[in-house]
């Protein structure tokens, strides 16, 4: 009882815990929509971006799939998404460090592989270059890396090492075949003057491979897509080199990269028809799919193209009995392509009006503050103190309007839309204002932070919320110092400005000035569902809280679908 | 004193005019040369030798950062600050790591402007609050890709150490936290220009460390 008990459990927990895969946004032309079964795009759309990614209830938990995607009505076969191995040849001081070497990708797949690295076919390559000033020494290494999120599984055999100097024989090392102290070769086995290194050194193995005649041969074998390994042999074992030698890396490779954990596919120029997109988990070295998901995707031609709305038109009474189910999702379809249509013009035309806000209002509103100042320095000795307040408020205007045009610019670029980014700007924009303002200022922003997807509308609320807090204190506050700091913390992105200036009596009314600027920051929070509150007394500064609510799957380490 | 020389890279018109103008009335300076593209700059600025080089980041042809990279190796004894409109920290600190001294964002009031230049040609370099907080998270970047990169036995002690002195590294914390070159002075017990030669030092070691990553060697083979 108690055994089938526990089995039951198991098997549920097993069943929540098992890996899946799923499509995590669409995006037509730049635009996301919502993931469904069903996606419908309308023909004009350039560009079809899907991302998916495998779903873990852990990232270290278990070997990571290599994914594939294709989509069936285009695709013939599956694709990988581009990723590679390294080969590096590095020439290296008397400490060690590195002076300068090759790094030679290692990329797709060899022709002639089998998914077995054992039976694949090795294709030779070699890499050259003459060693600079401050060589003392060489190292070789070969990576299952070449950036992030790299599986797959590599295989190196014939490794030849040349060093060539002038006056000299070229002096030829051979690192192939391998060789071991003990008899019985495994896996784990290390070569004589080889090293694992790398992230997770365990991925770099011994296998047998099996022509022309079985022999060890050395393997990466990386389904870690966080991670990876590296078989490395140092400048020790390596021939002396010095400044003005040519060395020559020769090897032969197959070899086999994918991307795991998540990844992004974009189509251009779809035709106006019915597709399925796939997306498969294989194994690292490319057998599979041991499991796939996908969605629909209709392309439906422009309305007035469409043969069976005209057709309703011109049967009789009968037929039209018959075809008006079909007309009216017709028209519902056409209602929904246009809202699409809508919303993708809208985007392109924000992108332009920030594009054209920079490059023309920023540029003259920086001629009008440098005209004014001009202005200010020619009439010093003559003008009267109001003509001289007057051209100073043209001067500062013009300045704060060059901020908040470039506020906007900054908001509506999609490159800024993560965490890290928002953060690096608001210490930037932050630092210039209140260096202006006279006042110090400390920071408390962690480093490094997620990049985690924040909105463009969620970012410009939350940056005009916290400039607006900035500019009461240097208005009102008569205060010497600022700290902003910022936190994620309790399911909450936490953003704190707090002055060291007068504070105030919050229960007594303040005046409308300030009034106004406190409402601001409310509702500028309240738009994106976060909240703003004071703390503060009279003589004991101020403090104002910005919370905004942050999905506990968004802090840090948890994987963005970029 | 000798006045400093100073070429403009910038493809706006009226911001060219507006610093020349500001440039005109400052005893100090000297404009000595003015170009509208990357193109010009890279082709005429190297026979100037400029003591000071103020470059706009958008360019038509090429970015500011690139012309940045073209120049200063053939430079070595000329400041660049870069001129941006945007406040982005990426491009500002992309444009220091491939070798400009710092950068001013626009609008730049010519009083200022004139006192930047004189600050970055008395060793004055400046670094501000954001661009410290890149610094240290570039470090830190290169720091794990050595050591994910070195074998074992080359952990320690050389090739995984912090390429920084901890002064140095005491130096950009207190940066990081907001404070300015005078508070880290008076906090450390230093004078503010001993500030300026730490963060110059930081600045060389970052430019190696990114030639040395970054920079493609492999043109010999």
């Amino acid at each position: 009882m108690l055994v089938s008990i526990l089995g039951g459990l198991a098997v549920a927990s097993a069943a929540r815990a098992a890996p899946g895969l799923e499509v995590t946004a669409v995006a037509i032309d730049g635009v996301e929509r919502p993931v469904a079964a069903t996606v419908r795009v309308p023909s004009s759309a350039g560009s079809v971006t899907f991302a998916f990614r495998e779903t873990k209830p852990s990232p270290t938990m278990g070997g990571d799939a290599r994914l594939r995607y294709r989509l069936d009505g285009r695709d013939t076969a599956w694709r990988d998404l581009p990723a590679a191995g390294r080969t590096l040849l590095w020439f290296v001081d008397k400490e060690g460090l590195v002076v300068a070497g090759l790094d030679e990708p290692i990329p797709g797949e060899t022709p002639g592989w089998t998914g077995d690295v054992k039976t694949s076919a090795f294709v030779p390559q070699s890499i050259s270059a003459v060693a600079p000033e401050g060589t003392s020494g060489v190292m070789v290494s070969f990576l299952s890396h070449s950036g992030e999120k790299v599986v797959g599984c590599l295989g190196i055999d014939e490794i030849r090492l040349t060093r060539e100097r002038s006056g000299e024989e070229p002096q030829v090392l051979r690192l192939s075949p391998l060789e071991f102290a003990e008899q019985d070769i495994r896996p784990s086995s290390l070569p004589a003057g080889w090293q694992r290194v790398g992230t997770r050194p365990e991925l770099s193995t011994v296998r047998i491979r099996t022509t022309p005649e079985p022999h060890p041969i050395l393997v990466l074998d990386d389904d870690d897509a966080r991670r990876f390994g590296n078989w490395t042999v140092t400048a020790r074992v390596l021939p002396e080199t010095r400044p003005g030698d040519r060395v020559t890396l020769s090897w032969t490779t197959a070899h086999s990269f994918g991307i795991g954990g998540d990844g992004t596919a974009t189509y251009e120029g779809l035709a106006a028809g019915r597709y399925r997109l796939r997306v498969g988990a294989f194994r690292p070295d490319g057998n599979g799919p041991k499991q796939e998901t996908g969605l629909e995707l209709v392309l439906a031609p422009p309305f007035h193209q469409r043969r069976d709305v005209w057709a309703v038109g011109a049967t009789g009474l009968v037929a039209a009995g018959v075809f008006a189910g079909r007309t009216i999702s017709a028209r519902r379809l056409k209602r929904t392509l246009d809202e699409l249509e809508r919303a993708h013009a809208l985007e392109r035309e924000r992108a332009r009006i920030a594009r054209d806000l920079h490059d023309e209002i920023g540029a003259a509103l920086t001629e009008i503050a440098m005209q004014a100042d001009a202005v200010r320095h020619e009439v010093e000795d003559v003008a009267s103190p109001e003509a001289m307040q007057l051209t100073d408020g043209i001067c500062r205007s013009a300045v704060s309007l060059v901020r908040s045009v470039d506020a906007i610019v900054w908001a509506v670029n999609p490159a800024n839309d993560t965490l890290n980014r928002f953060a690096a700007y608001l210490v930037q924009s932050t630092e210039q204002f209140l260096d202006a303002a006279g006042l110090s200022m400390r920071f408390q922003v962690p480093s490094p932070l997620p990049a985690t997807p924040l909105a463009g509308t969620v970012r410009h609320r939350l940056l005009m919320a916290v400039r607006e807090a900035l500019n009461n204190v240097v208005k009102h506050a008569c205060a010497q110092s600022v700290t902003l700091s910022l936190r994620l913390a309790d399911g909450m992105l936490e953003i704190d400005v707090d002055d060291d200036g007068a504070g105030f009596d919050l229960t007594r009314p303040p005046a409308d000035a300030e009034h106004d600027g406190l409402d601001n920051m409310r509702q500028r929070m309240g738009e994106i569902g976060g909240t703003c509150s004071i703390e503060t007394a009279p003589g004991r500064g101020t403090r104002v809280r910005f919370q905004l609510p942050w999905p506990a799957e968004a802090t840090p380490g948890a994987p963005t679908h970029a | 004193m000798r006045k400093i020389n100073v070429a403009l890279v910038e493809d706006d018109a009226r911001l060219r005019k507006a610093v020349e103008r500001g440039l005109a009335g400052a005893d100090t300076c000297r404009l000595v040369g003015m170009f509208a593209t990357a193109a010009d700059a890279i082709r005429d600025i190297p026979a100037l030798a400029p003591d000071v080089i103020l470059m706009d980041v958008n360019l038509p042809d090429r970015s500011g950062v690139e012309c940045v990279a073209e120049l200063a190796p053939q430079l070595p004894g000329t400041q660049i600050l870069m001129l941006t409109v945007y406040q982005d920290p990426d491009t500002a600190f992309q444009a220091i790591a491939a070798g400009a001294h710092g950068y001013l964002v626009k609008p730049v009031m010519p009083k200022r402007l004139v006192e930047a230049i004189l600050e970055v040609r008395e060793g004055g370099v400046p670094m501000s609050r954001a661009i410290a907080r890149q610094v240290i998270e570039a470090f830190r970047t290169l720091q794990e890709r050595q050591a994910a990169a070195a074998t074992p036995s080359e952990k320690s002690p050389t090739a995984t150490n912090d390429p920084l002195t901890p002064r140095e590294r005491q130096v950009l914390e207190l940066l990081v936290e907001g404070y300015s070159y005078k508070e880290t002075a008076a906090q450390l017990g230093i004078s503010i220009g001993t500030v300026g030669t730490y963060v110059e030092r930081i600045y060389e070691k970052l430019h190696v460390s990114c030639r040395r990553e970054m920079v493609a060697w492999s043109k010999s083979r």
